[in-house]
């Protein structure tokens, strides 16, 4: 009897100690490795089938491409070292650095020809539709790569710093799970729902070693936990933390805060095409009805920027500043405007996507304000899945709030709005508007800036959508790491981290 | 009462402390349980605001006595229906036995052995969130649970030799049921209610949790505590008072029904 009791007890020791003993794995982790918290797995690594942004900031540090972004927003050389525009503006000659391939093969012309080749071709890849003012790719040589245009395209070099026109080896296959790129970084384990597993990459063309020698890509869902493995020191960085939990880490010694806006134009996405949002003095209604300051309070913890048109001030040479006081928050002219169009008791349904919490609570706001002036707003909140299909692809909805996230060229932003594009889902229709789009991209310098000016004015006061806030990403990490850097596109720049 | 039916008593009034506020915000609640004030967000509890301020600056007591009316009014709703159904399916089985009852009892075991969240959620897919959805998945869950109870009194009821006497009298079916086993039978099918009260209530807040019962801006506790489970630290009172009530309904039903089983030994 006693002896039972013993080996019970010895056994609930030895399982107590296999725990602990397991569970201190992350916690006394080697100095040169990083645990970064993200909430989901990527969706593919082949460059031409990932669609989420949630890849290409784990890509950002695998792959290359001929250029890269830099933390303010400009292009600089990645595999190309320079280029060169010929005066028609047509005609881009990238030069190739000497650079490897994770396998261990040299960068030639004929790698990046064919990933560009495939990166245009609609049957090939899911952002085809970004490449095809692209004529033609050709290789001069072993290290010299000519891009052809059919017209002048301004956005083109922002659209080559993306991950869909990432170089890879032209004879891989399997990229989805075993990607080959150029970057500091390779990927070295994957499981599922687990981790992603990177290694540095010792040949890689900076010849500057990035300090981590690992990284975990920890998939963990839920935030709430990800802040307490972050307080006790298995996870090092927390990208992109919910405005809600911000009061968590704030203050906390041995954490560090780098907020910054995160070019994300959250938007009341209007459907123009209903009847009764057709009339532009319903949705100048809806705009006027609008207290930004309140959602940011209420929806987003004071952690955003507010906005008055479809780019964000994180891209300050585009952004138009002065549309304040265009269609301000005005609840008894919103009332008026609403009496004089025959809606005063108009009922609409707002479709909001339960995935996103700072949408789902901005819509619950922005509903409250709307009932103030009259307008009977219904919620419907739904899967991620649902929206998608029901307000995005097949635009069957009143309102609904989503954050469109940012790129670098102002072009690749608004072109969304053009009547005839196939992501204007807010069906707005303005032929003015859609004139200065065309203009905008075979222009530079302030002429183009003054398009974009006039594009903006004309898109908040027609109400192609009420246009809310920028939130600011949030990123928390262990206080020892330095070398944060916040960038405008979504990634994260690992290499740049140090202890 | 004289014996001292403690647990009767005692879920009676968990029940009553609930449900008469619930019954009162039908025509007056303190404070608009919908309308926000986001200068007044999250404030402790005070002398305006009983239980404080939720995110959105609405008075938590008001929201919690209107989301009572939505828990309430599901439950009863989903388990009267249950009941009607289960109580009609579970007779018929088991005053007729032989053939119907075979089939109808494996149909009924076959809908029991699904989880009822499971059940709940597969509803939720095909019809859409929405308190219809909640109500019919609830109700659905119960019909079997009402069929086997009354199946089984009945099965044990029709072979007294009262009901043989009634029988032997000329009296029909429809009279045998409804007039001689069904009073007989009341009793063990109000425990189950009250139990099966107490299983839908806190059914209906889960799905609210999951963001799939009532949608906003309507109050629902389940609902109330999803909404603000990242910020239960500083504001505790958002977490604590919805939980409470949650906790001392569910809690008073099941007392209720135990208290009852007492009383009918």
């Amino acid at each position: 009897m006693h002896s039972t009791t013993m080996l019970k007890r010895f056994c609930v020791i030895s399982l107590v100690l296999l725990v602990l003993v397991g569970g201190s794995n992350l916690a006394v982790a080697n100095a040169e490795t990083i645990n970064i918290a993200v909430p989901t797995d990527p969706d593919s690594f082949d460059p031409t089938r990932s669609v989420a942004a949630a890849t290409a900031e784990i890509a950002f540090n695998i792959y290359e491409g001929l250029v890269k972004s830099t933390p303010d927003g400009q292009v600089t050389g990645a595999l190309a070292s320079h280029w060169e525009i010929d005066p028609s503006l047509k005609i881009y000659t990238f030069y190739l650095r000497e650079a490897y391939f994770h396998n261990g093969s040299r960068v030639t012309a004929a790698d990046v020809v064919n990933a560009l080749n495939r990166a245009r071709d609609p049957e090939i890849s899911q952002r085809a539709g970004n490449y095809q003012a692209i004529d033609s790719v050709s290789a001069q040589g072993d290290n010299q790569v000519i891009v052809e245009l059919k017209e002048p395209y301004a956005p083109l070099l922002y659209e080559l710093t993306e991950l869909a026109a990432a170089v890879y080896p032209k004879e891989s296959a399997g990229l989805a799970n075993r990607p080959i790129g150029t970057g500091p970084y390779k990927l070295e384990e994957w499981r599922p729902n687990q981790y992603i597993k990177l290694t540095r990459f010792d040949q890689h063309w900076s010849e500057q070693q990035p300090f981590f020698a690992d990284v975990y890509f920890r998939i963990m869902p839920d935030y709430n936990s990800a802040v307490v493995s972050l307080k006790t020191g298995s996870i090092d960085l927390i990208p992109r933390l919910e405005a809600s939990l911000f009061h968590q880490v704030q203050g906390v010694p041995n954490l560090a805060v780098y907020a910054a806006p995160m070019n994300l134009v959250q938007l009341l996405a209007v459907n123009n095409a209903r009847p009764a949002l057709s009339d532009l003095r319903v949705r100048q209604a809806i705009a006027m009805a609008i207290n930004r300051d309140q959602i940011i309070i209420g929806a987003a913890w004071g952690q955003a920027e507010k906005l008055y048109t479809g780019l964000s001030p994180a891209m300050p040479e585009f952004y138009n500043s002065n549309l304040e006081d265009l269609l301000p928050y005005e609840p008894a002219r919103a009332q008026a405007l609403l009496q004089e169009a025959g809606y005063a008791n108009l009922e609409l349904t707002m479709t909001l996507p339960s995935a996103y919490p700072l949408h789902v609570q901005t819509g619950e706001i922005i509903a409250d304000q709307l009932r103030r002036v009259g307008i009977n707003v219904k919620i419907e909140i739904v899967e991620w899945g649902t929206w998608l299909e029901k307000v995005y692809t097949q635009r069957d909805y009143d309102l609904s709030i989503i954050g469109l996230t940012g790129k670098l060229d102002p072009h690749t932003i608004l072109s969304r709005y053009v009547s005839t594009n196939s992501r204007n889902f807010t069906n707005f229709n303005s032929p003015e508007f859609d004139r200065l789009i065309s203009e905008g991209i075979s222009v530079s310098g302030p002429e183009r800036r003054s398009i974009y000016d006039q594009a903006q004015e004309i898109m908040t006061r027609e109400v192609a959508g009420v246009f809310i806030m920028d939130p600011m990403q949030i990123n928390v990490l262990n206080a020892q790491i330095k070398g944060w850097q916040s960038y405008p596109v979504y990634v994260i720049d690992v290499a740049a981290l140090y202890k | 009462m004289r014996q001292g039916n403690m647990p009767l008593w005692i879920g009676v009034f968990f029940i009553a402390v609930v449900a008469i506020p619930t019954i009162i915000s039908f025509f007056y609640t303190p404070f608009d349980p919908v309308v926000m004030e986001i200068d007044v967000r999250l404030q402790p509890p005070s002398s305006a605001h009983w239980f404080g301020t939720d995110q959105y600056g609405r008075d938590l007591f008001s929201r919690i006595m209107v989301g009572g009316q939505t828990s309430l009014t599901i439950s009863a709703l989903a388990v009267g229906t249950g009941m009607l159904i289960g109580g009609t399916l579970g007779a018929f089985s088991g005053y007729y036995g032989k053939r119907t009852d075979e089939l109808l009892m494996r149909i009924a075991e076959a809908f029991h052995s699904f989880p009822s969240i499971l059940l709940a959620l597969l509803a939720v897919t095909i019809l859409g969130p929405g308190q219809r959805t909640v109500l019919a998945a609830i109700a659905i869950a119960n019909i079997p649970v009402f069929m086997k109870i009354t199946r089984a009194s009945f099965m044990q009821q029709s072979k007294f030799e009262y009901v043989l006497a009634a029988q032997a009298l000329g009296a029909s079916d429809w009279r045998i049921i409804t007039r001689h086993i069904l009073p007989n039978s009341v009793r063990v099918i109000l425990v189950q209610a009250s139990a099966s009260f107490a299983g839908a209530l806190l059914a209906e807040a889960s799905l609210s949790y999951l963001g799939l019962g009532v949608q906003p801006p309507q109050p629902s506790w389940g609902r109330m505590l999803r909404e603000v489970q990242s910020i239960g630290d500083m504001a505790p009172w958002t977490v604590i008072f919805p939980g409470i009530a949650i906790a001392l309904i569910v809690l008073g039903f099941n007392l209720m029904a135990d208290g009852m089983r007492i009383k009918g030994k």
